[in-house]
This record gives C-alpha cells, sequence and structure tokens, in this order.
C-alpha cells in the first residue's frame, strides 16, 4: 500500500510539470526562430543543393522515395 | 489509508479539469479592463445596458488582420445605435500590439489582456468575439474569423439593435 501512495504521490507531483499552453500564450511559436524553416527560399535552396550532390530526390516532406523518376 | 488513497485519486483526476467555456446564454464574466494606453480603467459590467462585442486579439493571429477593418466598419456602421466594441490584447509585448496597429488601425475601443481575463471567458483560440446582450447574456461566440461569421455578426447585431 505504501508503494501504491508513494507512486500516487509521485505521479502527482510530476503532473505538475506537465503545465499546458494556452490558446493566447502561442505568440512564441509564431516567431521565426521557432520553424524549422524560418526562410523558404534558403530551405528551398539547400534542399536543391542537397538532391543534386546525392543525385536523388525526395525522402524530405516530397512524395516520392529517391528513385531519381521524378 | 484507504481514504488518504481516495483523497490523492480524487485530486489527481481534478487536476487536468479545466474551467467551464463561456457559452451561449450564459452571463459574460465580469473583468476589469485597462486600456492598451494605459489611461483608463473600464469594468465589464459597468457596460450593461450596451450591445457588447469582445474581441480577443494578437497581433500574431492572422485571421486577426481581416477582423480588424470589420470591426472597424461594425463601429462607423453601428457605433452610433449603441455598439461597443471591445478589443482585448493578449500580446506578451504591448509593443507588438502596436507594430500590428500601425498597419491595422483600429477606430475602437483597445485593451489589454491578462490570462485571468482569457482564462475567465475561456478563450479557445484568437481571434474569437463573443456578442454580449445589454443585460450581459452572451448572445453568441464566434470563433474565428471568416466572411461566413462576418454576416452572421452584422445580422444578430442589426437584429438585436432593432429590438
Amino acid at each position: 500500500m505504501k508503494k501504491i501512495v508513494f507512486l500516487a504521490l509521485v505521479g502527482f507531483f510530476l503532473g505538475g510539470c506537465a503545465s499546458t499552453v494556452e490558446p493566447w500564450e502561442r505568440g512564441r511559436f509564431t516567431k521565426s526562430e521557432m520553424q524549422f524553416e524560418p526562410d523558404g527560399m534558403d530551405a528551398a535552396f539547400k534542399r536543391h543543393v542537397y538532391f543534386s550532390k546525392e543525385a536523388s530526390s525526395g525522402g524530405t516532406s516530397a512524395s516520392g522515395g529517391g528513385c531519381g523518376c521524378n | 489509508m484507504k481514504s488518504i488513497l481516495l483523497a490523492i485519486i480524487a485530486v489527481c483526476s481534478f487536476w487536468s479539469c479545466s474551467t467551464f467555456a463561456v457559452e451561449k446564454g450564459e452571463l459574460s464574466p465580469n473583468a476589469m479592463l485597462t486600456s492598451l494606453a494605459g489611461d483608463k480603467t473600464v469594468n465589464l459590467s459597468d457596460q450593461k445596458g450596451k450591445l457588447i462585442y469582445v474581441d480577443f486579439w494578437a497581433s500574431w493571429c492572422i485571421p486577426c488582420k481581416k477582423s480588424f477593418p470589420f470591426m472597424n466598419e461594425l463601429h462607423q456602421r453601428f457605433g452610433q445605435q449603441g455598439l461597443e466594441i471591445m478589443a482585448i490584447n493578449m500580446d506578451e509585448n504591448v509593443i507588438d500590439a502596436e507594430k500590428f496597429l500601425e498597419k491595422y488601425p483600429a477606430e475602437f475601443s483597445l485593451f489589454k489582456g491578462t490570462s485571468e481575463i482569457a482564462k475567465s471567458f475561456n478563450v479557445p483560440g484568437l481571434p474569437v468575439a463573443y456578442l454580449i446582450d445589454e443585460n450581459g447574456v452572451v448572445i453568441d461566440k464566434h470563433i474565428g474569423f471568416n466572411d461566413r461569421k462576418a454576416k452572421k455578426v452584422i445580422t444578430q447585431i442589426t437584429t438585436l439593435l432593432s429590438q
């Protein structure tokens, strides 16, 4: 029983760590430094260089498996 | 020991419970609002007797760029007839709101929002607008903004003001 109480208490305190981001607190997510690809043009250029070097395309967000037939 | 366990489980169960959202037909929560410029304070309950359009917005909210010209239109069209538009800003920094207002100027009243105010309305996202009648009852809640919602708001306001 002590173990159950201990586990329940641990769960209770850990629950405090799981605070949610309220809808009005999402402003920081919209900042450019929070984006995976803040500059679309730069990302497209990098992808082009990468695929040129690899001699294949696809396997990122684009469809296709890198067969080179697209 | 069993009662302790029961109490812990009960507390854990209620831990994630959120407050109830403000829905149609319910009384609007009371809130003390400070203007965005910080020069005046308004109590929402003092606005009883007026038709109020409370809009929660932020500079990073994309539909707000469209809702601002719409609210200006509402103010021009229905302001004289008794419609009060209260736009509550939820930005962390007022500078962001000021930059937004340079691009999208507002002719209506702007207020600083706090988490407490947003929680009291249980804001589900931005923008969200509450149409509150003269008795303080929430007539409708509009989540998001688009042309269809704009038309609905105009119809509702026209009906309420003609009563």
